[in-house]
């Protein structure tokens, strides 16, 4: 596993927690791309976690205040490298509840209000590439039960 | 892609058709849209658990109402409908190679954006 001040490599695999309701099995595009809009308060950018931090995926469960909400999430991964590709970064954003937080600083709500006409592409793309990596899915068991 | 230029002011207006035309749709592809909207109304806020904004009412009956307009005009039903975390409701339109994605802000504020695969950017267009 890796220290949370280790660099960010390109090898890396960040994981995306994703809303049950944002995911569609049977559709081309699986997961929205609303999983990745920002929310309103997220000046500083959206939310993932390193998979090189924690032991395994679920872990990152432990981020949502509310354990019943545990199960209506499933979890994605990225690539550092295809993030970087499409012009986004991964700075570590140290939070209490699960090692690894980090944000992709340049998709926050500040610039996704002003200028949609870039991000929309953008945003499409990742979850074209978290549609295709889905490490975890809603309603599955985890080490908590 | 866009038919006609809709308008969509003075929405509550527009409730008796939402109501007689909208919420009985026969077509079940257009339906399950229309039920997906509706089950946004009864959202509150921190719906996802991470702190998620709830669509007004306001902002989930301009959806109605566009959807039906869309509907009226030709469009063939959305592939991905629903509220995004920041209280908008989206509507997106996928294929192989472009995509188009309405949002509504407010009974007054509605933005389209569509794209071709590869694009780098969206054009914008007004509703």
């Amino acid at each position: 596993m890796k220290a949370e001040d280790d660099p960010v490599s390109d090898d890396e695999i960040v994981l995306r927690l994703i809303w049950h309701q944002f995911h569609k099995e049977d559709d081309s595009l699986p997961i929205k791309p609303r999983a990745f809009h920002p929310r309103n308060d997220e000046a500083t950018g959206i939310s993932v976690f390193r998979l090189a931090c924690v032991s395994q995926p679920v872990d990152v469960l432990a981020a949502l205040p509310k354990i019943e909400n545990r199960p209506l999430y499933l979890i994605a991964g990225l690539s550092v490298a295809s993030l970087r590709k499409i012009g986004l970064t991964v700075t570590p954003d140290k939070i209490e509840a699960v090692p690894g937080h980090a944000l992709l600083g340049e998709l926050n709500c500040n610039s996704w209000d002003t200028d949609k006409a870039t991000w929309k592409p953008k945003v499409e793309e990742l979850a074209r590439i978290a549609s295709g990596n889905i490490v975890h899915r809603a309603g599955s068991k985890t080490v908590d039960g | 892609m866009m038919k006609d230029t809709l308008t969509l002011e003075n929405v509550a207006s527009e409730s008796d058709f939402l109501r007689n035309t909208v919420l009985e749709d026969p077509d079940p592809k257009w339906r399950k849209v229309v039920d997906e909207l509706l089950a946004a109304r009864d959202l509150e806020d921190d719906w996802d658990g991470q702190g998620a904004k709830a669509p007004s009412i306001e902002v989930v009956d301009t959806s109605l109402v566009l959807v039906q307009k869309l509907r009226t005009a030709g469009f063939a039903p959305p592939n991905d409908f629903g509220p995004s975390v920041n209280g908008a409701m989206t509507l997106a339109w996928r294929s192989d190679t472009s995509s188009m994605e309405i949002e509504v802000l407010s009974s007054t504020r509605i933005e389209g954006y569509r794209w071709r695969k590869g694009d780098d950017r969206a054009e914008q267009f007004a509703l």
